[in-house]
């Protein structure tokens, strides 16, 4: 039923919780005072610039590294980061490692994932391997079962190692960077994945990543940290309202755009242009004069103006038009304009 | 398994005991295949032949058979560990600190060990076996002593290759203050030896490498989850320090010990783990341990066939058929698996 799915009831809980390292030389803070918890079907996405913690804190949630204080609580359980046999029945990882080994199947690979489940000599039983076969379904990756794994995509590697987090069966599965080194198209189906995993199978997950707009459309809670500030927690709406986003990544180069939820480059502006004409092409039209060092203006007889149309861009400036067929006749005729 | 592995599989097993039969004909005085037929019909064979066979051919066939199950095992255990399809016996410098030991007690003449070893009773074969024993575990001990405070494999390794030319050169530094009679004693360990232990040093030896091997069995489930590197091992719930002691120790004692009885035996330990993953096209130790031991023990028994080939008083040592008959086998090995590729 819908009205079970909305229950808040927390998978992971993290109060007051210290990260960061032990070293010769003392104790190297990260970040304090963390209040962390993840809800039972949720998906969390952990975006912070580089260098702000978001490996530190993946390392201390999987039990790498231990925190410098607080306790870290799965299902009101304490979790013993030094017992891993405990840990990997709540909580499943895919990690940013290669995979490197020749001679594994796909179904090799998957079934480890029942490691925890199966007796010492690893014998998987009928349960296991229905439970490898609908995780391998669920990843869409069913015809692929004999395959070697050093055969495949990245993107199809990363779907092995989501399956082999799905057959492992925890409430808890936990994600470093998955969408690093894939191409775009491969971003959006893995980040699609496991969203419809969460949905599906009410499984909580937390991942890593530095795809903001991504993140932005799939996340259900946002933890955003920063250097040297507190991490901050909230759907990716309401962060964005509050103009925390904006604070977080605000660089000179580029800017938030709260209206699109999407980073714009400021390009320098050395000239004035007016436009006109079909909203959609008159978009895209805008942005490449815009990496060109145009500005926007109303128009005025002074400076230049498009007028774009269904099939064609027609310049006009001193009472000279010319008429463009594409973007690029367009920009060589501008520079024309300007040259004269 | 697939259908056509498991009759590999079978036909590996049914092999060996006509492998190890037809290693005891093999030596310096011949003896016809009839002989089984004559022992199994409780027909009288020549006293002669009955001792050569129960004290000359048996401990020798056990000997290679055990060397070649220990060696590739081992081999095995740290290509996992160390993530790299080079690692072997040699590379962590086991088999360097077994020769380090034999060195200092046969070479050593100023340095008065054999003296005070002979001195204790302990005669010259027990002497090389304890110095080499003694040489392989100190190797050991300081890898396993370090192997916590190094966090990754590479260094580990790289440490281990380090220990061995340290070692290495001690021993070039002893050979060169000995007296060439030293040196002779010294070198012809090295050549590598199946003959000449008894029924006492055999039951040590099985005493000491079949509980290595069944440990190495019972950490087969870690050892595939160690394939995805220990950070994935660990959150699919291996106890990792436990784990890396268990592979080092095993690892170590395994070549350690055989090392000790039978001189360095080359290639053996590296090459074949390389075999099994290509004919039986899997990483899964449980069938890689089985089927690596069943391919070493053939392999090492046909070695051992054809360095008494020569018939009569001579031999050829060892670790040099090993070498001439198993290194092309690696090549060859190399070239028909896809990609050209040794992997672990």
């Amino acid at each position: 039923m819908d009205a079970e799915k909305i229950t808040y009831q927390a998978i992971l809980d993290a109060p007051n919780l210290d990260i960061g390292y032990h070293t010769k030389k003392g104790v190297i803070p990260i970040a304090k005072h963390l209040n962390l918890h993840i809800f039972k079907g949720e998906m969390v996405c952990l975006l912070g610039p580089n260098g702000s913690g978001k490996s530190t804190l993946i390392r201390t949630l999987a039990g790498m590294q231990k925190p410098l204080a607080g306790d870290i609580f799965i299902q009101n359980q304490r979790i013993e980061p030094q017992n891993a046999r405990e840990l990997s029945q709540q909580m499943s990882v895919v990690l940013t490692e290669k995979i490197a080994v020749s001679h594994m199947t796909v179904y090799e690979l998957v079934s480890l994932g029942r490691f925890p489940h199966t007796n010492w000599l690893g014998k998987l039983s009928e349960n296991d391997h229905a439970q490898i076969e609908k995780a391998l379904e669920q990843v869409g990756l069913t015809a692929f079962r004999t395959r070697f794994v050093n055969t495949l995509s990245d993107g199809e590697k990363q779907r092995v190692m989501i399956a082999k987090a799905l057959t492992q069966d925890t409430p808890f599965i936990m994600l470093d960077e998955p969408t690093a080194h894939l191409d775009l198209p491969n971003r959006i189906e893995i980040m699609k994945l496991l969203k419809e995993l969460a949905q599906q199978t009410y499984k909580s997950i937390l991942l890593s990543t530095h795809e903001l707009d991504l993140a932005l459309q799939v996340a259900d809670r946002i933890w955003l940290m920063q250097t040297e500030k507190p991490l901050l927690c909230g759907t990716p709406e309401d962060l964005v309202l509050n103009g925390s986003f904006e604070q977080a990544f605000k660089k000179q180069s580029f800017d938030f755009d709260r209206a699109s939820g999407l980073f714009k480059i400021n390009y320098q502006h050395s000239h004035s242009i007016s436009i006109s004409g079909d909203p959609i092409r008159m978009f895209w039209t805008k942005r490449a004069l815009n990496r060109h060092g145009y500005e926007i203006a109303e128009a005025h007889t002074h400076i230049p103006h498009i007028d774009v149309s269904e099939t064609a861009w027609t310049l006009s400036y001193n009472s000279k038009h010319t008429e463009c067929s594409s973007i690029f006749e367009l920009l060589i005729a501008i520079n024309g304009v300007e040259g004269e | 398994m697939e259908i056509s592995k498991r009759i590999y599989l079978i036909v590996l097993i049914i092999l060996l005991p006509i492998t190890f039969a037809a290693d005891i004909l093999f030596g310096s005085v011949s003896i016809p295949f009839s002989i089984f037929s004559d022992i199994l019909q409780y027909n009288t064979i020549p006293e002669t032949w009955h001792i050569i066979i129960t004290e000359l051919r048996i401990p020798r066939a056990i000997t290679a058979l055990i060397t070649g199950m220990a060696l590739p095992v081992s081999g095995l255990l740290m290509q996992t560990f160390f993530r790299n399809p080079l690692a072997g016996p040699y590379v962590l410098g086991i088999s360097t600190g077994a020769s380090l030991g034999v060195a200092i007690f046969s070479l050593g003449g100023g340095l008065g060990t054999y003296a005070i070893i002979t001195g204790l009773g302990i005669g010259t074969s027990w002497g090389m076996i304890i110095a080499a024993c003694i040489g392989s575990l100190a190797v050991m001990f300081i890898i396993v002593s370090l192997s916590p405070k190094v966090r990754d494999t590479a260094s580990l390794l790289i440490i281990g290759i380090m220990l061995g030319s340290i070692t290495s050169a001690v021993v070039s530094v002893l050979q060169y203050f000995s007296n060439p009679l030293e040196i002779q004693e010294f070198l012809m360990w090295t050549f590598g030896n199946f003959s000449g232990l008894d029924w006492t040093e055999i039951s040590i030896m099985l005493g000491i490498i079949i509980p290595m091997l069944a440990i190495s069995f019972a950490m087969q489930k870690s050892l595939n989850a160690l394939l995805l590197g220990e950070n994935y091992a660990r959150g699919l719930g291996v106890n990792i320090k436990r784990l890396r002691f268990g592979i080092i120790i095993s690892a170590s004692l395994l070549a350690g010990v055989i090392t000790a009885f039978t001189g360095p035996i080359g290639f053996v330990g590296m090459a074949v783990p390389h075999i099994a993953r290509t004919v039986f096209k899997t990483t899964n130790h449980s069938i890689l341990i089985a089927t690596s031991a069943l391919i070493g023990a053939h392999l090492v028994l046909l070695c051992d066939i054809i360095s008494q080939l020569p018939g009569y008083q001579s031999t050829i040592p060892i670790n040099t058929v090993t070498a001439l008959f198993g290194a092309p086998i690696v090549i060859f090995v190399i070239f028909k698996s896809r990609k050209s590729q040794l992997q672990y």
